[in-house]
C-alpha cells in the first residue's frame, strides 16, 4: 500500500511539472508575440505607415467626442457615404469607416476601436457584409479577426521590410487627417446596364446564426453606449437582392432598428445607375454618393437631434477641411 | 550455386558474391538489378517467383538467393 | 480547409485532439473515423461517396477471397493428390476474378472520374479526323479529393490479401479508417494495409514525447509551406502564367524556385501531415528523403514521393516483371539477341507500365504523359548503356565514390530533374517547348520583377540555406528533433519559440499574398 503511495506521487509531479512547462512554454511564446506586434505595429495613420484599412481608421485624427455620426461598412459605404457634403448643408459632423471586404465581425471590432475616442449619437451600420460568407466563413472571420486583434503581428507580419530604427524609438508622430473624413473619392463613370436585381423572386434568404449573433452584439454595444442606430444599404448591383432586403427588414423590425435600403427609394434620393456608379454595379461615384449623402443629411436632420457645428468655434477645423474639400 | 554466382556476375559484376552478406542493404544491388537477377532465375531454374518473395531478406547474399530456389523448387 | 490554415491547426486539429484523449480507449478510434469524414465534408464541400463505395467494395471482394480460400482449406486434406492440384487451381482461379472485378471497379472509378475528359478529348479528336460523325459528351465531372491516394491504397490492401501478405479484415471500422485518415486523404503517404491499418485503429495513451514531436514536425512542416513554398509560388506564376514575356537566366530561376516550390509545398505538407498524426500516437511513413542528394535519377524516385513509387514498384513493377508473357520476352531476347538485351528487356518492359502510371497519375494531360516517358527514357538510358558505362569507369579510372565525381553526379541528377519540374509546372507541352528553348536565349525579364522584392528573394535564400544544413545533417544520421531535445531548457525553447516567430513574420500570408492550394491537392 505505501508502495503504491509513492508510485503515485511520482507520477503525480511528473504530470504536474510537464503541465507546468506546457504553461509556461505557451506563456512565453504570447510574450514574444506581443513583443513582435509591437514592434512591428505601424507607428502612423498615413498610408506610408502600413496601416492596414487606413482610411477606415482616419477617426484617429479627428479630435475626440467630436463626431456626432459614425459610418461603418465595407468598400460600397466608403465610396456612397460623403460627410463632407452632410457638412455642407447641415454642419453634422459625420465620418465614414469603410473597411474593404469587410466582415461583420470586424465591424463590430471597428465599432469598439471607434468608441475608444469617440461619442457618436448615431451610428449607421452599413448591412452587406452580412451576406458575404457562409456561416463557417463567418466563423472562421470571427476566428481570423480575434486573432489579429490579439496578435497584431499576423495582420502586419509583412512591415519587417519596412522596419526602421526611428519605428522603434517610438517617437509619437501626428495622426492622419482626411479632409474627406473617409470618403473615397470617384468621378469615373462606368453604368450598370444589367437586370433588375430588385426584382421580387420569391426567394427566402436568412442571416446566418452566426451573423444574427454579431449583429445582436454590434447593436447591444450600441445601446448601452446611447447611440441609436440605423441600418442601412447603399446601392449595390453585384450583392444585394430582394430576398435579401426582406431578411435584414425583418431583423431590422424585429429589433426596432430604422432600415433604410437605398436599392428600393431611388425616386427619393434621386439615384441612376447609368451615371452614378464607378463600376458597373458595385461602388458608387461622387454623383452617386453625394445624392445617397444629401438625402442622408436630410433624413438625419429630420429624425434626430443632431447639432449644427457649423458656427461652433471648437469646429473650426472642418472649416478648414471644407475649403479643401471644395478644391480638391 | 555455381550456376547462381555466375549469373550474379552475369547481371553485376565487381562485387564477391561468395562472401558479401549485405548486398541490398548495403546498397550494392538496387530494385532493378535485383529484377533481373530474379527473371534470369526463373530461366535457369525454372521456378516462379512471386512478388511476395521479393523482399530484401531473399537477396541479401548469395546463399540467400539459393535457399530462395530450393525452396521454390520444392513445391 | 488546407492543412496549414488557422481553421484546420486551431480549430479542427486541437478540438480532435481533446476529444481523442477524452474518450477512453477502446473508442479512440472512432473519434478519428468520424473525424476523418467530418474533414472530407470541410476540405471538399462534398459527401465522401465514392470513398466508401471503394470502402465496401475492397471489403467484400477481401472476404469473398477469403472464404474461397477457407473453403479449399476445408477440403484440402480429404483429397487425392491430383484433385487436390484441379481443386486448388480452381480456388486460384477464383480469387483472382474477385480481386480483378474488385480493382477494375474502383481503378474503373479512378479512371472514369479523373480520365474521362481526357481521354474523351483525344477520341473525339481523332473522330473528328475520321469524319466519323459522333463525339463522346461533354461531361462535367467532379473529380473526388483523394481519390488517387484512397484507391491505390485499396486496392494494395486487396492485393496484399490476395497474395497472403495481410489477413482480410473483417472489422470494416478497421478499413474504413485505414482508407479516409484525414492526414492522409488529400496528399498521401499512400499506405499499407499492415503498417497503419493496425496502430490508426488501436488507441494510444497521451505520450508527452509523442506528442512535442508531432508539434514540431508541424512547425517544421509550417515552415517549409508558408514561408518558402507560398512565397515561391509568386514568382513561380507570375512567369509560368506568362511564358512569352521571359526567356534566358529568368526562365532557369523560374525553374529552380519551382523545383523548390514543389518540394517545400509537398514536404511540408507531409511533415504537418505525419506530425499531425503523430499528436495520435500514429506513425506514417515518410514520403521525402533527401531527394536532392540523390546520384541518378532511380536513386532519385526512391527519394522522392517514396510511398508511390514503393506502390508502383510492389504492385505494377514486380508483377509485369514475373510475368509469363515477361519471362517468354526475356528467353527469347536472349536467343535471337544477346545476353546483356535478354536481361534488359523484361525490366525495360515491365518499367515502361510503371512509368505510363506514374506519368498518367499525375494528371490527365499529354504533358503528364510525356512527364513520366521522360524518366522511362533516362531510366532505359541507364539500363542499356551499363556495360558502356563499367568500361567508361574502367578506362578513365574514376572513383566511383569520390567526393568530386559525386557532387558531379548529385548536379547531374539536380539539373535532370529540373527539366523534368519545367515540364511538370508548364502549362502545355508547347509551353514546354518553347520555355526550355528560350532558356538558351538572351535573359529577357527582371528578377526583382516578378512579384518577389528584394526582401522575399532574401527570404527565400535564406530558407533554402536552411533547408540544405537541415538536409546535411538528416543524410548524416542526425536525428534531429532527438538531438534538440537534450538540450537544455532555454536552448530547447529558444529554437521552438525562434521558429514559432519566423513562420509569424516571414510567412507567405495574409494581403498580398493569396490563399494557395497545395500542389498535389488536386489528384
Amino acid at each position: 500500500m505505501g508502495k503504491d503511495n509513492h508510485l503515485l506521487k511520482r507520477d503525480d509531479k511528473r504530470y504536474v511539472r510537464i503541465v507546468g512547462r506546457i504553461v509556461a512554454f505557451w506563456l512565453i511564446v504570447i510574450l514574444i508575440l506581443e513583443l513582435v506586434s509591437w514592434v512591428l505595429m505601424p507607428r502612423t495613420g498615413f498610408h506610408s505607415g502600413g496601416m492596414m484599412n487606413y482610411r477606415a481608421r482616419g477617426f484617429y485624427g479627428e479630435a475626440e467626442n467630436s463626431l456626432d455620426v459614425v459610418a461603418i461598412g465595407n468598400s460600397d459605404l466608403s465610396s456612397a457615404f460623403s460627410p463632407m457634403d452632410i457638412w455642407e448643408q447641415h454642419g453634422i459632423s459625420a465620418y465614414a469607416c469603410g473597411e474593404i471586404k469587410q466582415k461583420i465581425a470586424q465591424a463590430v471590432k471597428l465599432l469598439e476601436e471607434v468608441l475608444t475616442c469617440q461619442k457618436p449619437k448615431v451610428v449607421i451600420l452599413e448591412v452587406d457584409s452580412l451576406f458575404q460568407e457562409s456561416m463557417s466563413g463567418q466563423l472562421l472571420s470571427m476566428l481570423k479577426t480575434g486573432m489579429k486583434y490579439v496578435f497584431p503581428v499576423i495582420e502586419y507580419h509583412d512591415r519587417w521590410k519596412e522596419l526602421k530604427f526611428r519605428d522603434l524609438l517610438g517617437r509619437d508622430r501626428k495622426s492622419w487627417h482626411d479632409f474627406q473624413k473617409g470618403y473615397y473619392y470617384s468621378d469615373e463613370m462606368v453604368a450598370y446596364t444589367g437586370p433588375d436585381y430588385m426584382k421580387d423572386t420569391g426567394e427566402a434568404t436568412q442571416i446566418d446564426a452566426l451573423a444574427v449573433h454579431l449583429l445582436d452584439e454590434f447593436l447591444n454595444i450600441c445601446m448601452q453606449a446611447d447611440i441609436q442606430v440605423i441600418m442601412v444599404e447603399m446601392p449595390s448591383a453585384n450583392s444585394w437582392n430582394m430576398g435579401r432586403h426582406e431578411a435584414v427588414a425583418a431583423y431590422a423590425g424585429q429589433k426596432g432598428v430604422p432600415f433604410i435600403d437605398f436599392n428600393l427609394n431611388m425616386d427619393e434620393t434621386g439615384f441612376d445607375w447609368m451615371t452614378d456608379s464607378r463600376d458597373g454595379g458595385n461602388h458608387l461615384n461622387y454623383s452617386g454618393a453625394r445624392k445617397i449623402s444629401v438625402w442622408l443629411g436630410n433624413y438625419l436632420q429630420e429624425n434626430y437631434d443632431l447639432a449644427d457645428h457649423r458656427t461652433d468655434a471648437a469646429y473650426a477645423e472642418w472649416q478648414h477641411d471644407m475649403e479643401q474639400y471644395k478644391n480638391r | 550455386m555455381n550456376e547462381l554466382i555466375k549469373i550474379l556476375n552475369k547481371v553485376k559484376t565487381g562485387i564477391d558474391y561468395w562472401t558479401e552478406k549485405k548486398l541490398v542493404s548495403g546498397g550494392l544491388l538496387d530494385s532493378l538489378d535485383v529484377m533481373t537477377i530474379v527473371t534470369e532465375i526463373c530461366d535457369e531454374f525454372d521456378v516462379d517467383i512471386l512478388p511476395t518473395d521479393i523482399v530484401p531478406e531473399n537477396f541479401e547474399s548469395a546463399e540467400a538467393m539459393w535457399q530462395l530456389v530450393e525452396r521454390l523448387q520444392e513445391d | 480547409m488546407s492543412y496549414t490554415s488557422w481553421g484546420y491547426l486551431l480549430l479542427f486539429l486541437g478540438i480532435l485532439v481533446c476529444l481523442y484523449y477524452l474518450v477512453p480507449l477502446e473508442k479512440r478510434w472512432m473519434v478519428l473515423l468520424a473525424g476523418s469524414y467530418l474533414f472530407y465534408l470541410l476540405a471538399s464541400g462534398r459527401l465522401p461517396v465514392f470513398l466508401i463505395m471503394t470502402t465496401l467494395a475492397v471489403y467484400f471482394g477481401a472476404l469473398a477471397m477469403e472464404r474461397e480460400q477457407k473453403r479449399f482449406d476445408a477440403v484440402r486434406k480429404s483429397l487425392e493428390k491430383e484433385e487436390r492440384r484441379t481443386r486448388k487451381a480452381l480456388m486460384v482461379r477464383r480469387k483472382r476474378c474477385i480481386l480483378l472485378v474488385t480493382i477494375l471497379m474502383n481503378v474503373g472509378f479512378l479512371i472514369f472520374l479523373k480520365y474521362y475528359h481526357f481521354f474523351g478529348k483525344n477520341i473525339n479528336a481523332v473522330m473528328g479526323r475520321l469524319n466519323a460523325g459522333w463525339q463522346l459528351p461533354a461531361l462535367n465531372l467532379l473529380v473526388p479529393l483523394g481519390i488517387s491516394f484512397y484507391t491505390l491504397s485499396a486496392v494494395g490492401y486487396v492485393i496484399d490479401v490476395y497474395r497472403g501478405q495481410c489477413k482480410a479484415e473483417h472489422h470494416l471500422g478497421r478499413l474504413a479508417l485505414f482508407l479516409s485518415l484525414f492526414t492522409n486523404i488529400v496528399e498521401g503517404p499512400i499506405s499499407r494495409y499492415d503498417q497503419l491499418a493496425g496502430q490508426a485503429f488501436e488507441g494510444h495513451r497521451a505520450d508527452y514525447r509523442q506528442f512535442t514531436f508531432g508539434m514540431q514536425l508541424i512547425l517544421w512542416g509550417l515552415f517549409q509551406k508558408v514561408v518558402i513554398a507560398d512565397r515561391a509560388a509568386i514568382l513561380v506564376s507570375t512567369v509560368f502564367d506568362d511564358p512569352a514575356s521571359y526567356s534566358g537566366w529568368i526562365v532557369v530561376l523560374a525553374m529552380l524556385v519551382y523545383t523548390l516550390q514543389i518540394y517545400t509545398d509537398f514536404a511540408g505538407c507531409m511533415n504537418v501531415v505525419r506530425g499531425s498524426a503523430g499528436l495520435f500516437g500514429i506513425e506514417l511513413a515518410a514520403n521525402f528523403e533527401r531527394p536532392f542528394f540523390s546520384r541518378s535519377i532511380g536513386e532519385f524516385w526512391r527519394r522522392w514521393h517514396m510511398t508511390l513509387g514503393a506502390w508502383f514498384r510492389d504492385y505494377i513493377f514486380y508483377p509485369v516483371t514475373l510475368s509469363k508473357i515477361n519471362l517468354r520476352l526475356g528467353r527469347m531476347a536472349k536467343k535471337y539477341l544477346n545476353d546483356h538485351l535478354g536481361q534488359v528487356l523484361p525490366t525495360a518492359f515491365a518499367l515502361f507500365f510503371v512509368w505510363m502510371a506514374n506519368g498518367l497519375w499525375h494528371g490527365a494531360a499529354w504533358k503528364y504523359v510525356v512527364y513520366g516517358m521522360y524518366y522511362y527514357v533516362l531510366t532505359l538510358l541507364g539500363l542499356f548503356f551499363r556495360p558502356v558505362i563499367g568500361r567508361f569507369y574502367a578506362r578513365t579510372g574514376i572513383c566511383r565514390d569520390g567526393h568530386l565525381w559525386q557532387l558531379f553526379l548529385i548536379a547531374r541528377t539536380f539539373i535532370l530533374v529540373n527539366i523534368g519540374m519545367l515540364l511538370f509546372r508548364a502549362n502545355d507541352l508547347s509551353a514546354f517547348g518553347s520555355m526550355f528553348v528560350s532558356i538558351f536565349k538572351e535573359t529577357g525579364g527582371n528578377w526583382l520583377a516578378l512579384g518577389l522584392d528584394i526582401y522575399d528573394m532574401a527570404v527565400l535564400a535564406a530558407g533554402t540555406v536552411i533547408l540544405l544544413i537541415v538536409g546535411l545533417m538528416q543524410e548524416k544520421k542526425w536525428h534531429i528533433r532527438q538531438k534538440i531535445a537534450v538540450q537544455s531548457i532555454p536552448v530547447r525553447w529558444g529554437i521552438y519559440i525562434a521558429a514559432i516567430c519566423m513562420v509569424v513574420i516571414f510567412g507567405a500570408y495574409g494581403n498580398g499574398y493569396e490563399a494557395i492550394d497545395p500542389v498535389y491537392a488536386n489528384f
